[in-house]
């Protein structure tokens, strides 16, 4: 059997970070993937009023070809996934199975994972966030440079400029802002004093979307369909490292292959999968594995090669809600033909002014989301709640609040045998917050109401989706400068195993409330390069 | 079921927008729908409500309240959200320029939907009773 030099197993953020360095590097890299796919979609490259006014089949990709699209019941998790990258939730729940009645993780087997619905933040942590997660501050900023430079990122220097850039120094500039959004920033600025006695600070969130050309990709267009389509690859999504890196000679992609477990024998590391599409059975050997399947993916896999079932590890997860706002000022205004439905402003709550333990909301616009989505949550008949959602569309905005996490032993994960399933098992989870993370949560969640009503909005009820909805997990494998079990050398090296390292957020000890994708894909970075320098034993 | 169908999506398109939808949004909802059953105890709503239209706007303001998960509900939205990506209705979702004055409409709007929603609770409560 072939023996690789390196598997790098993931197409997510991390996964196509760690490949490009360690192909940049000279090494020969080969990708094992599940990698689905999304369906053959043909969406028109116009802009959002241009398609609803004209497209005869824009069902197809608003509400889905057989109305999947559409969800009914509770609010719960992956609530915002759209036809288009519903491809990102197949077939997890048979592969990926989850037990838990405090934890609804989104997990993926796309190609390009997790990055398919990524948000694009690309918020830098400071030296003590980046401390706390066991991460090197120095080390960081090259790697959030070098990233940055990789994949472009567009944002501006503002108040906030230490919460959102730190030394970050290679950015394009910032997009334009929305009316909605033009109209806060100035409520803001005009009044930044007494949100500074709050806690408060509010900048230009930083975006992994081009406004210039970079490569073949194209600077963004407004058009504002950003949840269904880009056809020009203004947003960065990790398909297209990975879809560059297929060109490259040192490069292999192998897909439809989920990663299983390892062991290692003799300087070899010996992978075990499964194909999703056969269910049958493959193995591959290689030099030096690279772990970068997401983390509770990594979890998973750790668990099974290393652990038993009474095994357990820690999980990180921010806690998140989000509040539909109305913006009175916008009430009754005409659809904008010029929008972008990405986080456009960031607001920082960090009321000891230390850029270390701060909550963040992140305001959004609502227009290419569609009224079908927003009228079950309005107590009122359809026909009435149309009328009276079509007035009020033009000033809906989301405030999504994310608070940032640490360990505590209520919150953890561990295998359970399960011969329903085609890996054998399932993964129980447990995640609570202690009774000083509520009352934390509640304060600082109260405080952000009151501060959206000073920037002129009207919070009209929170809504929590659950743990787990944040999609931002860490810390399963936490950063350790002692050996022991389950967890990571500072150099991303799993400890008890010679060769397999860890390039996703596995060994983030704390989780800020920042986005971590940026953070991830930088560590991801630095993983490689360590993997790519050591000799292997 | 096929004709049943049919009836309902045309009864439930003129409830949205006033008038029966085209043949494609027809044709979505009666895919959409096919196979899927009423549950019994909520079929003589459910059939009130399609034999007597002009009940739907107080059944569905009195089910928010009283079973918000109904499939008269459920299949009210359902054809809701057909209808909103259909582009010949895009007037009646996409938001408008509108002149200060409609705010008056809007509240009058409101204070209806009220009214709806008072006469529905006791529609669908004496549903629910006479079905206990």
């Amino acid at each position: 059997m072939r023996v690789h030099d390196f598997i790098v197993v993931g197409s997510g953020c991390a996964g196509a970070m760690a490949a490009q360095t360690l192909v940049d590097a000279g090494k020969n890299v080969t990708m094992l993937d599940a990698g689905i796919s999304p369906q053959d979609q043909t969406i028109p490259n116009k802009d959002f009023l241009t398609v609803r006014n004209s497209e005869p089949r824009q069902y197809e990709y608003f509400i889905g070809k057989n109305i999947e699209g559409i969800g009914w019941g509770k609010v719960g998790k992956a609530e915002q996934i759209t036809p288009p990258r519903r491809h990102m939730v197949q077939d997890t729940d048979t592969f990926l199975p989850v037990s838990s009645d405090s934890f609804s993780p989104v997990e993926s087997l796309a190609y390009g994972g997790l990055g398919v619905g990524w948000g694009i933040g690309c918020w830098a942590w400071s030296p003590r966030e980046l401390k706390a997660a066991g991460l090197d501050a120095k080390k960081m900023a090259t790697a959030y440079n070098t990233v940055a430079r990789r994949i472009g990122i567009s944002a501006q220097e503002d108040d906030a400029q230490k919460y959102t850039l730190g030394q970050l120094a290679s950015f394009q500039p910032a997009t334009t802002m929305d009316r909605n959004h033009l109209r806060i920033f100035n409520r803001y600025q005009n009044a930044k004093a007494a949100f500074s006695r709050q806690g408060f600070v509010m900048g230009r969130a930083p975006l992994a979307l081009l406004t210039k050309r970079l490569g073949s990709r194209k600077p963004y267009g407004y058009k504002d369909m950003d949840f269904y389509s880009d056809a020009d690859k203004s947003a960065y999504r990790p398909w297209i490292t990975v879809d560059q890196l297929r060109h490259h000679k040192n490069f292999t992609y192998i897909g439809n292959k989920l990663v299983v477990r390892f062991t290692e024998t003799n300087n070899t590391v010996h992978v075990d999968c499964i194909d999703i599409t056969t269910k049958k059975e493959a193995s591959y050997l290689c030099k030096k594995l690279v772990l970068a399947p997401g983390v509770l993916g990594t979890a998973r896999i750790v668990l099974r090669s290393l652990g038993d079932n009474n095994s357990r590890l820690p999980v990180l997860c921010n806690p998140y809600s989000y509040v539909p706002c109305l913006q009175p000022a916008m009430v009754g205004k005409a659809a904008e033909p010029r929008k972008l439905g990405f986080a456009q402003l960031s607001l920082f709550l960090d009321e000891k002014r230390h850029n270390f333990g701060a909550s963040m909301a992140s305001l959004y616009g609502y227009q290419s989301l569609m009224l079908f989505r927003l009228i079950r949550q309005v107590p009122l008949n359809f026909a009435d709640a149309r009328i009276l959602l079509q007035y009020l569309l033009s000033s809906v905005v989301i405030m999504g609040i994310h608070h940032p996490d640490s360990q505590t032993s209520d919150k953890h994960l561990r295998m359970q045998p399960d011969s329903t399933s085609p890996t054998g098992d399932r993964l129980m989870a447990h995640f609570a917050l202690s009774r000083e993370e509520q009352r934390s949560r509640r304060h600082r969640e109260r405080k952000y109401m009151a501060a959206a009503r000073k920037l002129g909005l009207v919070p009209l009820k929170r809504i929590d989706p659950g743990f787990g909805a944040s999609i931002h997990y860490a810390g399963c494998l936490p950063f350790s400068k002692q050996q022991r079990p389950f967890a990571l050398a500072p150099n991303g090296k799993l400890y008890g195993t010679k060769d397999v390292y860890v390039a996703d957020g596995s060994g983030f000890a704390y989780l800020p409330a920042k986005g971590l994708t940026f953070s991830l894909m930088a560590n991801a970075h630095i993983i490689a390069t360590n993997a790519a320098h050591e000799k292997t034993k | 079921m096929r004709k049943t169908l049919h009836d309902q999506a045309v009864t439930f398109g003129r409830y949205h927008i006033g008038t029966a939808p085209t043949d494609l949004a027809v044709q979505l909802y009666t895919a959409a729908m096919q196979g899927k059953a009423v549950p019994k105890n909520e079929q003589r709503l459910f059939n009130l409500a399609l034999r007597h239209p002009t009940l739907i706007p107080y059944i569905d303001a009195g089910l928010v309240f009283t079973n918000p998960h109904a499939e008269l509900r459920r299949r009210l939205f359902v054809m809701f959200a057909i209808l909103e990506t259909m582009p010949e209705y895009t007037a009646l979702f996409l938001s408008k320029q509108r002149e200060p004055l409609y705010l008056l409409f809007v509240l009058c709007v409101g204070v209806r939907a009220v009214f709806r929603t008072v006469i529905g609770v006791v529609i669908t409560g004496v549903f629910r009773s006479a079905r206990a």
